[in-house]
């Protein structure tokens, strides 16, 4: 009798469960749904790998609105220097206006923007300078008037708020608290043997 | 189990926490692991956070999964005993409600020491500046409030302690599931159409996953040596365990699916294997096929032979499965950073 009420469930669970998960597979299939929770890249000026011959600027898209507090863009050149000036966000697209270049060679991009959940995330893109006619650097760059309507992109002030501190250190004393309060409620008896705990006895 | 019951009691006692470790272990084993895996290549020129965070901040939040998963089952475990045998029960009961209370402290620890470390993961080049990561990222929020939400239950815990059941278990286990919900919520993004739809399943994800592995871990770490006990309990957890399996799996198809539907950067088939993540899916989905087949072998083959007191082989089973729920949990935290 016992074995009928535990074996019936068994026989109708497999197939449901084996319906579902083409079911769901089907739903997530037909349902057309835009952007993603990650912020990816979807393009920079210049590309990876690119050759480009004058650089004005630097531009990466990605397919959401970038936080403009946490973006960063270094531009590095073949001799260690560092290239990037200003870096202004405007919603997917960030742009960091570029120094005078010296000299051809290989520069880097290492960029890093915190994504909508709060995880940073991060790339590399190499590209190779060859400018047209040596001596003559491309140096508007330093002038360009950020685009209207973008913003700046701040460096985060340190923010006064001491008080997330102060609830840190409660907590952890509040939790060092109750730890020790529940090793001593733990101990207690087991010390006593069969008497009951001191608060008890002043009460009876 | 003929064996098992021929060993000196020492040894019985240390094999007891058997489960524990090995859901520990494996998670361990494998966020290190994904996380290695899938490490970014760091942007060049840029300071980055450095090994400590990298690997810490995953290690962290796994402890933070696991200590909610143990409090969340240490509290459900009084609804499985049932009231009807107090004198029966009340030792396991006992002890679930003080190893609740700890598990509750680590947990509000690991969130602390988490968002301490997504601070210092979002402004690699000097030191955390956390009021400011809380105030603007809203994983940082989510953190906080877990953390709150973990102290909230160890102090219901406390009074669980002192007061015995008579604190109400549905309480308890309210509190502690109420510590999962922030984490989904404010881990993911909030501009697209299908974001309802999606958190909602995320949220059924966490709490089945929780109720499930805790609800185990409780059975295997304090019934398993009652025979008795184990008999009256484990048909009841198999009846939960069996609608939390088709919960979470339902669920994490769904939301994996579907941020794979969404990456824009490569098409979908592809990306299942083309992308860290796609492929972190795969290997979580393998998993929980290999959970349903031990989850399966227990209900099955093992329950019966439980409900009629006769020795089986339970308890290694349950550290079986648990080592591979372990193991998801570990590539579910990566799964989190990579894409989700």
């Amino acid at each position: 009798m016992r074995k009928v009420t535990l074996t019936r469930p068994g026989l109708t669970l497999p197939i449901v469960r084996f319906l579902t998960v083409p079911l769901v597979l089907l739903a997530a299939l037909l349902l057309p749904l835009p952007a993603s929770a990650h912020n990816v890249l979807k393009g920079s000026d210049p590309a990876d790998g690119a050759t480009v011959s004058r650089l004005d600027r630097v531009t990466l898209t990605f397919d959401q609105p970038v936080r403009p507090d946490f973006a960063k863009l270094a531009l590095t050149g073949p001799d260690g220097g560092r290239y990037e000036a200003g870096l202004t966000v405007r919603d997917e697209v960030v742009t960091a206006t570029v120094k005078p270049l010296p000299s051809g060679g290989v520069y880097v991009i290492g960029w890093q923007i915190v994504s909508n959940d709060g995880h940073p995330v991060t790339g590399t893109i190499r590209f190779t300078y060859t400018p047209n006619g040596a001596g003559t650097p491309t140096g508007a760059a330093a002038t360009l008037a950020p685009a209207p309507g973008a913003v700046a992109a701040p460096i985060p002030a340190a923010s006064g708020g001491g008080w997330v501190w102060g609830l840190l250190v409660f907590a952890l004393l509040l939790l060092a608290l109750s730890t020790w309060v529940l090793h001593r409620h733990e101990s207690r008896p087991r010390r006593a043997g069969s008497t009951p705990p001191a608060h008890d006895r002043t009460l009876a | 189990m003929t064996l098992l019951a021929s060993r000196p009691a020492a040894v019985d006692r240390r094999l007891r926490a058997l489960p524990l470790a090995g859901l520990i272990g494996a998670g361990l084993t494998a966020v290190v692991v994904a996380t290695w895996a899938t490490l970014p290549e760091p942007p060049f020129g840029l300071p980055t956070a450095g090994p400590w965070v990298e690997f810490g901040l995953p290690v962290a939040r796994l402890v933070l999964d696991v200590a909610a998963l143990v409090t969340v089952g240490l509290s459900l475990l009084p609804k499985l005993l049932g009231f009807d045998h107090p004198e029966a029960t009340e030792p396991a009961a006992s002890r679930a409600r003080r190893w609740a209370v700890y598990s509750a402290v680590v947990w509000a620890f690991a969130a602390l020491v988490s968002t301490l470390l997504s601070a210092a993961e979002v402004m690699p080049d000097r030191f955390p500046d956390v009021p400011l990561f809380v105030d603007a990222i809203g994983s940082g929020q989510g953190l906080v409030v877990s953390a709150a939400a973990a102290t909230l239950s160890a102090a219901i815990g406390m009074f669980a302690v002192r007061f015995g059941e008579k604190v109400p278990a549905e309480l308890r286990v309210g509190a502690a599931v109420f510590g999962l919900l922030p984490l989904p919520v404010t881990g993911h993004a909030t501009n697209w159409y299908w974001h309802d739809l999606s958190m909602v399943a995320m949220e059924l994800h966490v709490i089945g996953a929780a109720l499930w592995t805790g609800g185990l871990l409780a059975v295997a770490l304090l019934l398993a040596a009652d025979r008795e006990l184990l008999g009256r309990t484990l048909p009841r957890f198999s009846r939960l365990a069996t609608w939390a399996l088709l919960v979470v799996a339902a669920s994490g198809l769904f939301s994996g699916i579907v941020e794979l539907l969404l990456s824009p950067a490569v098409p979908f088939p592809a990306s299942l294997v083309t992308t860290d993540y796609g492929v972190l899916v795969l290997v979580k989905g393998l998993l929980a096929g290999v959970i349903a087949l031990l989850g399966a072998n227990i209900r099955f083959r093992l329950l019966p032979g439980v409900v009629a007191r006769r020795p089986t082989a339970f308890a290694a089973w349950a550290a079986v499965e648990l080592t591979v729920l372990g193991l998801a949990y570990g590539v579910a935290v990566v799964i989190t950073r990579t894409g989700g």
